[in-house]
């Protein structure tokens, strides 16, 4: 009898050390999974219910997407309509993206100070590309002469006879697809993996995520929000409790440089010209992750200009669910704040 | 009326043996979990090349060739590590500095390369990290 109760003792010491060792928070409900480098970022992909087959297909797609959108890359959709002079025909996809970055940018211009994410700046994000010039600050006559080859007034988009046309009036006109594209492209990779059977998904672009269907033992999906500055405190800021949906993050912390003090991240604000300084972080909850890349990215903008994730709120119910903005001044919540866990 | 009597009036030697060691298996798990005991904490090396692991507690610096040629300087040091150097145009992998916690990772998107902590994490039970 004493030894029965020892060789138990030995068996729960032995799996209380275990667990003590090994309890991490990786997915271990034998979902499949895949990392690989695409459209600039490190993309992740985990769900139940599918095969590898399928997620063979969902890279193959990421890459068909990637040479749509790769602003660098001559051979890519993106490049050679910026190198056009009037743009045309374009793909189901680039339209898409396209029609995306108006919607927001027409709903950011009727609630404050002009559009606050507009793709039609790509002359001037390419001259400052940040961070690739390292603490490179163009001169005001640069700026204005770069912004003069921006507005959504130049650009005209349409649907005929099942094609989709983006065209534009000013031939210099560049477009950035840049802070929709990914969030367009995580949207597109769930919706895949849905239609072959996933379940439990969780896809993450480079640090905008997207859920589906909870986790495997029915409870919500615990995402984590980056600290801007984890240098003075934690690694993050609180959480989300979502089942489904898209986080969407723009931030201030990974393409930026310094000078004289000053932060310049890779977010501009369209009417200046200029990287926005003021904000940190702008994350934002939403169905949609096209629009939720683009939010976050307007939300970024608007709130260096004292302007809150509110007004859009008001002015199309419903187009975030939460919108959580970090800056100098300390954080803030909107919307449903019963998703988030503030820490 | 019928008494009911217990099981057993005293505890046995064995119980005493369960006992101690749920306690010690519990004071071991605690301390083990404990910030600051990274004894587990590894560095993980992601390359074109495979992956490879490393302990962050032994000091190296090393090579890790990646994608078009570009090659990082990687250096563990005193319980952390950093991209000393990289031959990528944008430096964002060296300009992340030095990382020790478990989660944290340096990226070099061109090179395909990711330099990552492993171990426990302290505090956040995420599923995943947004940002």
């Amino acid at each position: 009898m004493k030894s029965f109760k020892l060789q138990v003792s030995a068996f729960l010491l032995v799996s209380v050390l275990l667990f003590a060792v090994t309890g991490c928070s990786g997915r271990s409900d034998g979902a499949l999974s895949r990392s690989l480098f695409a459209m600039n970022t490190v993309i992740d992909i985990s769900s139940d219910g599918i095969t590898e087959t399928d997620l063979d297909e969902a890279a193959a797609l990421i890459r068909s997407w990637e040479l749509i959108f790769d602003f660098k890359n001559s051979e890519s959709e993106l490049y050679r309509w910026n190198e056009s002079a009037v743009g045309g025909k374009v793909s189901r996809e680039f339209y898409s993206v396209v029609k995306t970055g108006l919607e927001i940018y027409v709903l950011s211009s009727g609630v404050c100070s002009g559009g606050a994410c507009d793709i039609t700046i790509g002359a001037l994000v390419e001259l400052w590309d940040i961070p690739n010039k390292g603490d490179f600050i163009p001169d005001e006559s640069e700026i204005k002469a770069a912004l003069a080859l921006s507005g959504f007034e130049n650009l005209t988009i349409y649907e005929a006879s099942g094609e989709f046309f983006v065209e534009k009036s000013l031939p210099e006109l560049r477009l950035s697809l840049g802070g929709i594209a990914k969030g367009w492209a995580l949207e597109q990779t769930v919706e895949f993996l849905k239609s072959r059977g996933g379940q439990h998904i969780m896809v993450s672009f480079g640090g905008n995520i997207g859920v589906a269907g909870g986790k495997s033992d029915g409870s919500p999906w615990k995402i984590g929000i980056r600290s801007p500055r984890p240098e003075t405190g934690d690694e993050t800021v609180g959480c989300f409790k979502i089942t489904d949906g898209y986080i969407a993050v723009s931030g201030d912390y990974e393409r930026y440089f310094e000078s004289d003090g000053v932060r310049y991240c890779h977010i501009f604000d369209p009417q200046t010209g200029y990287p926005v300084t003021d904000t940190q972080s702008a994350v934002v909850f939403t169905e949609s992750g096209a629009i939720g890349d683009a939010l976050s990215t307007a939300l970024f903008v608007m709130n260096s200009r004292g302007e809150t994730p509110d007004l859009l709120l008001g002015e199309q119910p419903g187009i975030f669910k939460t919108a959580f903005i970090i800056d100098d001044s300390g954080q803030r919540l909107f919307g449903d704040e019963g998703y988030f866990i503030k820490y | 009326m019928r008494k009911i009597k217990p099981l057993r009036e005293k505890p046995l030697f064995g119980d005493y043996i369960v006992i101690a060691a749920v306690v010690l298996a519990a004071a071991l798990s605690f301390l083990l979990t404990l910030p600051g005991n990274k004894a587990g904490n590894t560095v993980n090396i992601t390359s074109p090349g495979g992956v490879s692991v490393r302990s962050l507690f032994e000091d190296a610096e090393f090579c890790v060739e990646g994608a078009d040629g570009i090659v990082m300087t990687v250096v563990i040091e005193d319980g952390s590590v950093f991209a000393a150097d990289s031959g990528c145009p944008d430096r964002l992998c060296v300009n992340k500095g030095k990382i020790d916690r478990p989660g944290e990772t340096i990226v070099c998107l061109p090179g395909h390369i990711i330099i990552s902590i492993g171990g426990e994490k302290e505090g956040g039970d995420y599923d995943c990290v947004a940002g």
